[in-house]
C-alpha cells in the first residue's frame, strides 16, 4: 500500500456559524486519483480548499491532520490547484498565467515547458499572448489546467475541471491529466460526471447530507486502463452502475426524477 | 467666448494662469491620491471579506461610516474654513485640492481590496509565493484597475477644486501670483461673461490633456510590467 499524502480524521468545518462538514474521515495516498462527488453545495469545494491551504483554517477542526512533510516544506510548488471557475488572472496573458506556477524554475526552462503543455492541450501559440477575456471558455479552462499541472505537483486538486469542455476536448484533457501526473503524484478531482469519475479514479468518495459527511466510498479497479473510456468493461462498469444507483436513490429521497 | 479664448491665448495670459493652477493641481493630486491609496489599503485590508470575525464587522462599519461622513463634507465650503487657518498661503490651496482627490482614490482602493477574490490567496499558496511576491504579483495588479478608475476621477475632481482653492486669493508676487481660478473670479467681478466661459473651457482642455497624459503613463507602465491594467 502506498504511503499517505494527506489524511484528515474527524474533519469538521464551520462557516458563518453553519456546520458545513461534519466528522469526515478522508485520505489520499501517493499515486492515487480520488474523485469526490455529491450534490451541488454539499461542501466538496470547502473540503478541497482545506487541502489547498495545507493547514486547517479558522473554523475547521480535526482529530488528526496529516500532510506529508515534503508537501509543505518544499520551496517549489507541490500542490497544483485548478479552481471551479478557472480564476485566471485577468491582468496577465495566458502565458504569464501559466508562468505564475513556474516562478521557482529557471526562466529558460519555463518557456519550453509552457509551449510543450500548450501543444499537448491544443492551445495555439498565438493564444498564449492573449488575455483571459480574449479567450473562449474552453481555452480558459485548458490554460487553467496547464497552470495547475505545469510545476509537476505531487498533489493535483481539480474542481470540476472539464465541465465546460466539448466531448473531444474532455477526452484529450482527461488523458492529459493521467499522463502528466508523474510517478507517485496524486490527484483529487471534484466532478459531477459519473463516467469521468469512474474512468479516471482509483477511488470515488461520495459526500452527502447536511452537514456533509462521507456517504459512500467505492474502489475502482483499473487494470492499466486509467483515463480511457472503459465503461463497458468489467469491473469498472459495476462501479459505474453502483454510483448511478446511489444518485438515483438520493434523488428519489429528494423527490427529483432520474430517467 | 471664442474671441476671449483667442485673446487670452495670444496675450499669453492663459499660460501664466494655467502654469500656476497646474502646479497647485499636481501637488494636490499627488498628495491627495497618495493619502487616498494609503487609507484605502489600511481600511480595505481591515474590512476585507477575508476577515469575518464580529470585531472586524464592527470595525468595517465604523470605517465605512467614517468614509461616507468625510466624503459628504462639501469641498466647495472648505475655503471658508481654510482661509482662517492658512490665509492665502499656498498650502491652504493645496490642502483643498488634496481633500477633493483623497476620496475617489480612497474609495476605489478600499473597494478594490474588498473585492479581491479569496481564491487568489489559495492559488498564491500553491505557487509558493512569499508575502512580498503575493502583494507585488497578485494584490497590486488585481487592485490596480480599480485604483486607476479612482485616480481618473480624482484628476477631474482636482481641477474642479482648483477653482474653489484659488477663491482664497493669491499673493501677487512671482509666478504663483496667478491661477485660472483667480482669473475666473476676477472676470466674474468685472462682469466679463465671455471671459468666464473661456476660462471654463480652458479648464476642460486641461482636464482632457491631464487625463490623456495620465492614461498614457499607466498604459506604458502596464506594457513594461506586462500587466493589462484595463487602459484602452
Amino acid at each position: 500500500m502506498q504511503p499517505l499524502l494527506v489524511q484528515f480524521r474527524g474533519l469538521t468545518v464551520q462557516r458563518s456559524q453553519n456546520l458545513v462538514i461534519s466528522n469526515v474521515d478522508f485520505h489520499i495516498r501517493s499515486g492515487e486519483i480520488v474523485s469526490m462527488m455529491g450534490p451541488s453545495g454539499v461542501g466538496k469545494t470547502t473540503l478541497l480548499r482545506t487541502i489547498v491551504g495545507g493547514r486547517l483554517e479558522p473554523g475547521s477542526y480535526a482529530d488528526q491532520v496529516v500532510f506529508r512533510q515534503d508537501l509543505l516544506e518544499s520551496d517549489t510548488p507541490t500542490i497544483g490547484y485548478m479552481p471551479q471557475d478557472d480564476h485566471l488572472f485577468p491582468w496577465a496573458t495566458a502565458y504569464r498565467n501559466i508562468e505564475y506556477s513556474l516562478q521557482r524554475e529557471r526562466r529558460q526552462d519555463r518557456k519550453g515547458r509552457i509551449l510543450r503543455l500548450a501543444e499537448r492541450l491544443g492551445i495555439p501559440c498565438r493564444l498564449l499572448e492573449r488575455y483571459p477575456h480574449e479567450l473562449s471558455g474552453g481555452e480558459r479552462r485548458r490554460v487553467a489546467l496547464a497552470r495547475a499541472i505545469s510545476a509537476h505537483p505531487k498533489l493535483l486538486l481539480l474542481d470540476e475541471p472539464f465541465s465546460s469542455l466539448d466531448p473531444a476536448l474532455r477526452i484529450t484533457c482527461r488523458e492529459f491529466v493521467v499522463s502528466e501526473l508523474s510517478e507517485g503524484s496524486s490527484c483529487l478531482l471534484i466532478t459531477h460526471d459519473i463516467e469521468e469519475a469512474v474512468s479516471l479514479s482509483d477511488r470515488i468518495v461520495i459526500l452527502g447530507g447536511v452537514p456533509a459527511h462521507v456517504e459512500r466510498e467505492l474502489v475502482v479497479t483499473h487494470e492499466g486502463l486509467r483515463g480511457t473510456s472503459r465503461l463497458l468493461e468489467e469491473p469498472a462498469r459495476q462501479v459505474y452502475l453502483e454510483v448511478v444507483e446511489h444518485f438515483k436513490a438520493v434523488s428519489r429521497q429528494s423527490n427529483f426524477l432520474i430517467a | 467666448m471664442l474671441v476671449a479664448m483667442y485673446s487670452g491665448f495670444v496675450r499669453g495670459e492663459v499660460f501664466l494662469h494655467a502654469r500656476a493652477s497646474a502646479f497647485r493641481w499636481l501637488l494636490g493630486f499627488l498628495s491627495g491620491s497618495s493619502i487616498g491609496v494609503l487609507l484605502g489599503v489600511i481600511t480595505g485590508v481591515v474590512s476585507s471579506d477575508l476577515n469575518r470575525s464580529i470585531q472586524k464587522k464592527i470595525g468595517r462599519q465604523v470605517i465605512e461610516d467614517s468614509l461616507q461622513f468625510l466624503r459628504a463634507i462639501p469641498i466647495i465650503g472648505l475655503p471658508t474654513v481654510v482661509i482662517f487657518v492658512a490665509g492665502v498661503a499656498e498650502w491652504g490651496k493645496i490642502l483643498i485640492i488634496s481633500w477633493g482627490c483623497v476620496f475617489p482614490v480612497w474609495l476605489s482602493t478600499h473597494r478594490g481590496l474588498q473585492a479581491l477574490d479569496p481564491e487568489y490567496s489559495y492559488l498564491a499558496r500553491t505557487f509558493r509565493l512569499s508575502r512580498v511576491e503575493w502583494i507585488a504579483q497578485i494584490v497590486i495588479p488585481a487592485v490596480a484597475q480599480s485604483v486607476y478608475s479612482g485616480l481618473r476621477i480624482a484628476l477631474a475632481v482636482g481641477w474642479i477644486t482648483v477653482v474653489a482653492a484659488e477663491w482664497l486669493g493669491v499673493v501677487e508676487d512671482g509666478w504663483l501670483g496667478y491661477g485660472l481660478g483667480v482669473w475666473l473670479w476676477r472676470s466674474q467681478e468685472n462682469n466679463s461673461i465671455a471671459e468666464c466661459m473661456a476660462i471654463l473651457l480652458y479648464f476642460g482642455l486641461l482636464g482632457i490633456a491631464s487625463d490623456n497624459i495620465f492614461s498614457d503613463i499607466v498604459r506604458r507602465i502596464g506594457l513594461a510590467l506586462r500587466f493589462n491594467l484595463g487602459v484602452e
